[in-house]
């Protein structure tokens, strides 16, 4: 056995809701998918390459959630990429006229277009649209490990009173997994890290060794854990838990001390989406629609006010480099003063959504880059959970606690009253469909609408539409989905009921909710 | 309960003929009848049934009823001295049950207003249990906690007591079924084809369940045959202890429960209520929900696992028998301060992180 040292282990949770509108190229929760793939996968996957190609030594989990991963491998909506693409690059040659009076608003207007350049041979040439794979082939170049999440990102403590539910999510997760990238993953991100005493089992049943969870999911944990969050421990299951250290997340995600505030770092809310005029907008949103975010802006947070200084892409860049210095510098120091006291790896749990980072957080993949190039500068190992077990295969054995990386780190924010009708009715619909699995498969049209009452079922159970209810984003599109999904499940299992599957409406749904090609009632039985 | 021990098995049998009916010839043993009698003999008459008109104050939406021992049955407002616990929690029940006099709709949902209303206050109610500050150490949790604790609750209505007083001779149950009043189906009502046989809990937060039922339907009319004016009661028991009873309205399908124990074991359980004081339990209890601790853990066993990666889960040995198990003092030198410790040092000797912002996405 090798001698300590102290490693990070830096998760990347990568996910979207189905979002996937066909009637509508220009819908606009749909274009959180495009504005991802521009703004967070390619980016990631440039510089995932770029890392490997330069001999850094890589480990990045990822996770990859199969609501994001069907998108992806969709071809409408790749289609519907592509052109986004050509319509952000004609955007940006407009830009670049429309700023030629302004040196300082035309050097990012060129930053922009020549960045969109880049990203659309990415994803024309180099990954011919095809990101899925993608993420696939930095796994096999032992880059990435890449692990499994639930089949929807539903939030597993609310659907426990069926047991049949949650081993739908964690089941037809870990099938798609499997489905769409090759290989079983041997971990398990829990949606929104919700976790409750006993869900290892689920997990293990499906061969998944590991996952995450909040702080206090392990640090309350019975007995109390020997060594913190700063390793790993074995569930009674044998499902190792990982728990996500509470300085890392601060260092990133706190708005007032995160690195992401820094006010030289790009502004997010101010874009041209809503500073030009509405005529101006026309070739990028299309003629009668409402103004939304373009992705060209050119401030920089500046300060709380609203006057804000023009982003100086540079200068940003450079100080994601600083801190993503700062960042190893604090890993290395911490976890320094307990390699003597462990005999083992002491780790730092660093999990974020993938989505920060180019997204909320322009400059963050150039943080990540600079993370991994750090720690190689300081020799500070960046490990998987794969890694940490085959070195260390010995660990506490605990009773982790009911807990999730939410607000108060409970189910305060998908239960509550502006959201809590959602487990009723999903309570309700999971009780409905249980005899039918429980049942010798149907044929025909009867199989097929039960299924797809599943699918629907699954896609009204997804954490994030209770979690906009709650955070009071675009509530109006939250709550139509779940009605319409529990309206098409409750439709379809009751034509079965009556003998009267409408095969035009069952295609109907079909087309639109089409995700899961692999998806069997069977994924619901107890 | 206490009382109907004193009874002989013939007296016992003559209650059970009297307020159970058909099917008491089934219960043999005293157990039986003790178990089948509890919930719907009434406790002792205390005083006379003249305050019952005043009992539901018109704008109280939840009220606590407690259930001491011996006084079963008794609605308490606040209590007396004599009965107030040394560390009894306020009401701190909210619920998604309507005011005592909503304005319902056809099927006896309320209005939209009344419904905004009532999810405001819920919320608001919600809002003013103790919250951990991201960070805070559990210390400053719980002492937050026992400040609410010992906040004087908002202003209640003054509560008479005695409304559950028992008629002398109880009265044989009206074989005509009393309609249940419409229920509340919220903004997406469950299937109506399926229904629940017990409450069912959801952990909202170490203090809070989040409790909903939405029972068969002939579950429903079976507990309200024969009780005049039924409202609903939802008992919280702790452990076997009855924690709490909070009388809600007859439309309410779930409600919050707050101000509850942390790392304690709780189910629940619905009844009807009749104006009389009958009680009659709709389904059964509910499956056993425990509450997150909210704090450390006080068990320092260490107990290892060895698990090779090369071999599958399905082949892990179980940890019972595996590993040695040991004591671990809390000032070995291989423990590791929490991050949520109490007054926990870091590594490197300052105080250690404040815990960080448990909120991912939020």
């Amino acid at each position: 056995m090798r001698r300590p040292r102290g490693a990070l282990l830096l998760v990347l949770h990568a996910h979207l809701p189905y979002v996937r509108h066909p009637d509508d190229e220009d819908h606009l929760e749909e274009e959180w998918l495009r504005e991802a793939v521009l703004e967070c996968y390619l980016p990631l996957l440039e510089l995932l390459e770029r890392l490997g190609d330069d001999g850094v030594p890589v480990r990045l989990t990822l996770s990859l959630t199969p609501t994001l991963v069907a998108m992806l491998e969709d071809p409408l909506l790749r289609a519907r990429i592509g052109r986004r693409i050509e319509r952000q690059q004609a955007l940006a040659e407009r830009e670049v006229r429309r700023t030629a009076g302004d040196a300082g608003l035309q050097a990012v207007a060129r930053f922009y277009q020549a960045r969109l350049e880049r990203l659309g041979r990415l994803w024309t040439d180099r990954y011919r649209g095809a990101l899925v794979p993608a993420f696939a082939a930095l796994r096999d170049r032992g880059l990435v490990e890449l692990v499994a999440s639930g089949a929807t990102h539903g939030f597993l403590p609310l659907l426990r009173p069926s047991p049949q539910a949650v081993r739908a999510q964690v089941s037809v997760g870990a099938a798609e997994h499997l489905r769409a990238l090759g290989r079983r993953a041997a971990g398990f991100w829990l949606p929104e890290c919700g976790y409750y005493p006993g869900l290892e089992r689920v997990l293990a049943d499906e061969g998944l060794r590991f996952t995450f969870l909040d702080a206090h999911g392990l640090a309350d944990a019975e007995p109390r854990p020997l060594l913190s969050v700063h390793a790993p421990a074995f569930t009674g299951a044998g499902v190792a838990v990982y728990a996500r250290d509470p300085e890392a997340s601060e260092q990133v995600w706190s708005a007032d001390v995160g690195y992401p505030a820094d006010p030289i770092y790009r502004d997010f809310y101010r874009d041209i989406g809503w500073d030009l005029p509405e005529d101006a907008l026309v070739p990028v949103v299309g003629p009668g629609r409402p103004r939304r975010a373009t992705g060209f802006k050119y401030h920089r947070i500046t300060g709380r006010g609203a006057a804000k200084a023009v982003w100086e892409p540079e200068l940003a860049l450079a100080r994601a480099r600083e801190h993503a210095r700062h960042f190893v510098a604090r890993v290395q120091e911490r976890t320094g003063a307990l390699v003597g006291r462990m005999e083992r790896d002491p780790l730092v749990v660093a999990p974020y959504d993938a989505e920060l980072f180019g997204h909320w957080w322009f400059e963050g993949p150039a943080f990540l880059e600079a993370v991994f190039r750090e720690a190689r500068a300081a020799e500070l190992a960046v490990v998987t959970p794969a890694d940490d077990l085959q070195a260390w295969p010995e660990a506490q054995v605990v009773s982790p606690v009911e807990s999730s990386w939410g607000e108060h780190g409970h189910a305060s924010m998908w239960l509550h009253p502006v959201n809590d009708w959602i487990p009723q009715a999903l309570f309700g619909c999971a009780q409905m469909l249980a005899p039918f699995a429980r049942l010798q498969r149907t044929e025909g049209l009867e199989d097929r609408g039960l299924v797809q009452a599943f699918r629907e079922l699954l896609l009204a159970q997804s954490s994030d539409f209770a979690f906009i209810l709650r955070s009071g984003t675009v509530t109006a599109y939250a709550r139509a989905r779940v009605q319409s999904h529990l309206a098409s499940f409750l439709e379809l299992v009751r034509s079965v009921r009556a003998g009267a599957v409408d095969p035009l409406r069952l295609e109907a749904l079909e087309r639109r909710d089409n995700l899961f090609p692999e998806l069997t009632l069977e994924r619901f039985r107890e | 309960m206490d009382d109907l021990r004193k009874l002989s098995v013939e007296q016992l049998r003559g209650l059970a003929r009297e307020h159970l009916g058909k099917g008491h010839s089934r219960l043999r043993t005293r157990a039986q009848l003790l178990e089948a009698l509890k919930d719907v003999v009434p406790g002792p008459p205390s005083r006379p049934r003249a305050g019952a008109a005043s009992v539901v104050p018109p704008a109280a939406s939840v009220r606590v009823v407690d259930f001491p021992p011996g006084r079963r049955g008794r609605v308490r407002g606040e209590p007396t001295a004599a009965e107030r616990k040394p560390a009894a929690a306020p009401p701190a029940a909210t619920g998604r049950a309507a005011p005592a006099s909503p304005v319902r709709s056809k099927r006896g949902a309320l209005s939209s207003r009344a419904a905004a209303g009532r999810a405001a206050e819920v919320e608001r109610t919600l809002d003013r249990r103790p919250r951990p500050a991201a960070g805070r150490a559990r210390t400053s949790r719980r002492s937050g906690a026992a400040a609410e604790q010992a906040r004087p609750g908002p202003a209640e209505a003054p509560v008479e007591e005695a409304f559950f007083e028992a008629p002398a001779a109880p009265r044989r149950p009206r074989r005509v079924p009393s309609p249940a009043e419409p229920l509340d189906a919220g903004p997406f009502a469950s299937p109506r084809e399926v229904g629940t046989d017990a409450p069912v809990l959801l952990v909202r937060d170490p203090t809070t369940l989040f409790v909903f039922w939405d029972f068969r339907r002939e579950l429903e009319r079976g507990a309200a045959l024969g009780l005049r004016e039924p409202r609903l009661l939802l008992r919280i028991h702790r452990g076997d202890e009855l924690e709490r009873s909070l009388e809600l309205s007859l439309g309410a399908r779930s409600t919050y429960v707050t101000g509850l124990a942390a790392g304690e074991e709780y189910t629940a359980e619905v009844l009807l209520l009749g104006r009389d004081g009958w009680t009659r339990p709709v389904g059964s209890r509910s499956g056993v929900r425990r509450l997150p601790p909210g704090r450390v853990s006080a068990q320092l066993e260490v107990r290892t696992l060895r698990l090779p990666w090369s071999v599958p889960l399905a082949q892990a040995p179980s940890p019972g028998m595996s590993g040695e198990a040991g004591h671990e003092p809390l000032d070995s030198p291989r423990r590791v301060p929490l991050p949520t410790s109490p007054g926990a040092r870091g590594p490197e000797g300052a105080a250690g992180p404040s815990g960080g912002p448990r909120s991912g996405r939020a």
